[in-house]
């Protein structure tokens, strides 16, 4: 099934570092979670690694332009079952964010992710010129533009936000005149605070209140921010070890196993740790920028960076929002936090990125 | 679709490496965010990671005991429970109020806020009943704690209580004061008595106790734990014994007495009469308790041996004999007649034995206590020479004995009248004065004081209640007044006025005079009697003691020593508006305790003489 040289060129190194940085996560994942509640939970991680694992070799092993020839079934499929989950959709945790299968749950959105940077790849591979005509920029960003309402309205504001990041990232690779660049920065100019006044619920509006001026409320809504914060800086150079530290072992640190799971590795590791950790991301998302860089063709450069994007930006607003830099947001940090879906995202976003490296070469 | 090979990919790949360079400067600057909180802004950090699962629970350290000469304990301590907060929960709070009954007066809001800093009072001394159900649910309980606190107890009760004074929770002035520096909030401080006085030795240090708590408040251990330093205890000069035998010669009685050694000064006995329990401080004080003792007619809580000042009455006579002697106004043979009364200044001053005692010498006089004798010495000794003498023997000034509040009496003089009243001195008051009535007032122990004085024949010593330190585990702190005992000084009167003093003194209790009531068998007391006049003129002086309303009848002195020779305690008596004057109604006591002393004394010389003898054998 794979050509010799297809063998020789499956990305090692990245694999590697994907898995590194997945078992210093299982490690911090037992360290945030032995003494609560759900001692197990690193168990289930393992698994969800496996399977990730898997899923990542098994779409390497297709062509990405076969995968993408059906990028269409994809991106519609996944287009009605957002429709499906805002009309019918069940509740958990509060949201509509959640499609209860046979054997569990899974959320729809991170598979509309990788849908719509397929589908937005196809389309702007087609862009012959050096920059896109205003229909070409309208056509694609609609295409961005309905899932991510549809999953705005479940609300979950933060997956709808790295659509359009991503999206927005993959323009401006395709190109944009300056002119339109222009518009774009003043409908952002203009969209900001009418969304601020019509579109944000309370507790989200409580949110960035509360990182401008965590001190405002400590016990309430500034509370995650400022222990989060506490548990960075008492890391100083090495941490206090490994199980041993106290904002997360005592738990006053929030979710320190989701989304709060860096503030643990700076805790317990420090910054060593931390370095070494952003390092890793760091590496793995050069490797991925060469992938993009060397792919034989637009299609492979547009899905490259597409996924890439996606993990950037969550990767540095999970950074961002532990080390207190923006407001805190449900992202999960991509590899490292507790989570199947995220986890599986991820490693199908990978397994696209190696499936565009070993297919470098034209035949 | 079909294969592209022949793309030109330069644009995408320029704008490829642009990104590359923002993603890396992004994540560089992340790397600067994580130096500058960790390892810029990391001591802050870790103290408030610190702050936030550190609760220091103090310690509170153990009083030094206080122990009589004998040894007998008369402070120790007792253990005891307190229910804090440690933590700014209400839903605790309201927990505790259901499982154990809080005081109404409890200030909710205070204990929430207060918590907030370390561990809040909510309930003390509670019983064991109450720390084991707390105990039971300390789980559902976060940040309630149940601290170890050694409670002061005085197992004597009142028998020393002025002496020993007690103890009582700082106060908010005494938190800043140099006196308590090292006492902390909720701390018991002395604040009466050897208690206060000595309370910087007897504090001891603080321990604390750093536990590890969770974020919902719940205690997951003990960081470290720095033990508490005992206090330094001390050993006083008082006799227990001699309390107990005063305590039950006054009865219900008011008054005071002193006993001392007036080779050294050592405090032998010194009580005042109503006396109160010192363990009422000790613990969380109701406060219809506390009112009552404070607004108590009888003022037990005043310390009558250093704080009550009264007309020494005849007592004042030594004083008298001692000027004109020395002055050379009389010898100790001048002879003078007494008829009952004297006519001095156009008034009539009158003897005690209204059909008079005839001629007395000065001995007599002194020992019979003839007014109309120290009434004819008046006009010849300006008030000036009288206050100066008085002054000599230690009256009008404080003794400086180690007990807090003492007052100093008063030796009147012009000066002191123009002062205080803004009228010139009459020549009548110096004839009140010389029998020890009209301004003049002392205290018990100037008294105990003065008798020393005559006994040694002039030596004056400061009366000190501290014996010694007892030995500690740890480097003693130096008891700090203890250090600086004033020294002792001499009176420097002529020998012939001691000896004319203490023939007086010993024909009072022993021949012919008004102290037979004071003779203990085989011993020679000396000692001189006073009444000090309440009700000074009227009808009502003619009265009977027993007719007369309580508050009217006048106080009784004894003031002596004993033996006559070498003497080892002098003592003096004050009743408060007793019946009889000093003769029938002070000397008996101390007779009593005066017999307690010798008697204590050959039991403790058979004991050695028996010890000797074993250890010879």
């Amino acid at each position: 099934m794979l050509e010799r040289r297809q063998w020789r060129s499956i990305d090692w190194l990245t694999i590697l570092g994907l898995a590194v940085v997945s078992a210093f996560g299982l490690l911090v994942i037992y360290s945030a979670s032995h003494a609560g509640p759900t001692p197990d939970l690193y168990k289930a991680q393992i698994a969800r690694l496996a399977i990730g694992l898997a899923l990542l070799a098994a779409i390497m092993l297709v062509d990405y332009h076969t995968i993408v020839d059906r990028a269409e079934i994809l991106y519609f499929a996944t287009v009605g079952l957002l429709v499906y989950l805002v009309v019918f959709g069940g509740l958990r945790a509060g949201t509509n964010r959640w499609l209860e299968l046979g054997i569990g749950t899974f959320q729809p959105g991170e598979v509309a992710k990788i849908a719509v940077v397929l589908f937005l790849a196809k389309y702007l591979a087609m862009v012959r010129k050096d920059r896109m005509t205003t229909a070409e920029v309208l056509t694609t960003a609609s295409f961005a533009a309905v899932p991510a309402l549809l999953i705005a309205l479940q609300p979950d504001l933060g997956t709808a936000a790295t659509i359009g990041v991503v999206y927005g990232s993959m323009a401006l690779l395709c190109g944009l005149r300056p002119k339109l660049l222009a518009y774009a920065m003043l409908f952002l100019v203009v969209a900001l605070p009418l969304s601020w006044q019509f579109g944000l619920r309370d507790y989200q509006k409580e949110r960035v209140y509360s990182f401008l001026d965590p001190a405002r409320d400590p016990q309430g809504a500034g509370y995650q921010s400022i222990q989060s914060t506490i548990a960075v800086g008492s890391g100083g150079m090495t941490g206090s070890g490994w199980l041993s530290g106290t904002q997360s072992q005592l738990q006053f640190l929030p979710t320190p196993h989701t989304d709060f799971i860096f503030a643990v590795v700076a805790e317990e590791f420090g910054f060593v740790g931390v370095a070494t950790v952003i390092l890793l991301y760091l590496m793995i998302t050069l490797r991925a920028l060469e992938t993009a860089r060397r792919a034989r063709d637009r299609l492979g450069t547009y899905v490259v960076f597409g996924v890439l994007s996606m993990f950037v930006f969550q990767t540095l607003y999970n950074l961002s929002m532990v080390a207190g830099l923006v407001p805190i947001k449900g992202f999960p940090l991509p590899l490292m936090s507790y989570g199947g879906s995220s986890m599986l995202a991820t490693m199908l976003g990978f397994g696209l990125i190696l499936n565009v490296r070993m297919r470098r070469f034209v035949n | 679709m079909g294969l592209n090979i022949y793309e030109d990919l330069r644009p995408l790949r320029r704008r490829l490496a642009g990104f590359r360079f923002v993603i890396i400067v992004v994540f560089g600057m992340l790397v600067l965010r994580f130096w500058q909180l960790q390892i810029a802004r990391g001591t802050t950090y870790q103290l408030q990671a610190r702050a936030n699962h550190v609760r220091p629970i103090p310690e509170s350290a153990p009083r030094g005991l206080v122990l009589d000469r004998t040894g007998r304990i008369i402070a120790e301590n007792r253990p005891s429970f307190n229910l804090t907060l440690s933590e700014d929960r209400s839903a605790t709070l309201e927990a505790l109020e259901r499982l154990v009954p809080l005081p109404e007066d409890v200030d909710r809001d205070a204990v929430l806020r207060l918590a907030r800093l370390g561990p809040a009072l909510v309930k003390e001394d509670i019983g064991i009943d109450d720390v084991s159900r707390v105990q039971a649910r300390q789980l559902e309980l976060p940040g309630a704690h149940i601290q170890f606190v050694p409670r002061r107890y005085y197992p004597m009760s009142g028998l020393s209580a002025h002496v020993v004074g007690h103890v009582g929770q700082l106060s908010e002035e005494q938190l800043e004061a140099a006196e308590f520096a090292g006492a902390e909030q909720y701390d018991y401080v002395g604040q009466a008595g050897i208690e206060r006085i000595y309370n910087a030795a007897l504090m001891g240090e603080n321990g604390v106790q750093n536990i590890m708590v969770n974020s919902v408040g719940r205690r997951e251990g003990v960081l470290e734990q720095i033990l508490p330093v005992w206090g330094e205890s001390v050993q006083l000069s008082i006799d227990l014994s001699l309390h107990e035998v005063a305590q039950e010669e006054f009865g219900e009685r008011a008054g005071a007495i002193v006993a001392l050694d007036p080779r050294n000064g050592q405090v032998l006995a010194l009580a005042s009469f109503p006396a109160y329990d010192p363990n009422s401080f000790s613990g969380s004080f109701d406060h219809e308790q506390w009112s009552d003792l404070m607004n108590d007619e009888r003022h037990p809580l005043s310390n009558r041996a250093i704080q009550g000042r009264y007309a020494p009455g005849s007592v004042f006579k030594l004083v008298m004999a001692t000027a004109a002697l020395e002055e050379g106004i009389i010898t100790a043979e001048t002879e003078m007649s007494c008829s009952g009364s004297v006519r001095l200044y156009g008034n009539v001053f009158h003897c005690a034995r209204a059909s008079g005692h005839g001629s007395v010498d000065l001995v007599e006089a002194i020992a019979q206590s003839c007014n109309s004798y120290f009434f004819r010495l008046a006009p010849k000794l300006p008030i000036e020479t009288i206050a100066r003498y008085a002054r000599l023997f230690g009256l009008g000034k404080a003794t400086e004995i180690d007990l807090p509040h003492e007052v100093s009496g008063l030796v009147p003089d012009p000066d002191w009248k123009r002062r205080a009243r803004n009228e010139p001195w009459y020549a009548g008051e110096t004839v009140s004065v010389a029998v020890g009535q009209g301004a003049v007032l002392v205290t018990a122990v100037q008294m105990a004081q003065l008798a020393g004085a005559v006994s040694t024949g002039g030596e004056i010593h400061h009366p000190r209640l501290f014996l010694r330190q007892l030995p500690s585990a740890s480097p003693p702190e130096p008891f700090p007044l203890a250090r600086h005992v004033p020294a002792a000084r001499r009176l420097g009167l002529r020998p012939e006025t001691y000896r004319v003093l203490q023939e007086g003194m010993f024909q009072a209790v022993n021949g012919v005079g008004t102290a037979g009531r004071a003779r203990v068998a085989g011993v020679a007391v000396s000692g001189k009697t006073g009444t000090s006049q309440v009700a000074a003129r009227g009808r009502i002086a003619q009265t009977r003691d027993e007719d007369r309303p309580e508050e009217l009848r006048n106080h009784a002195w004894f003031v002596g020593y004993a033996p006559r020779e070498n003497p080892e305690i002098a003592i003096a008596v004050l009743v408060e508006h007793a019946i009889g004057g000093g003769g029938r109604a002070a000397a008996p006591i101390a007779k009593a305790v005066l017999e307690r002393h010798f008697e204590n004394r050959r039991l403790r010389e058979r004991d050695h003489a028996r010890k000797t003898a074993v250890a010879i054998h």
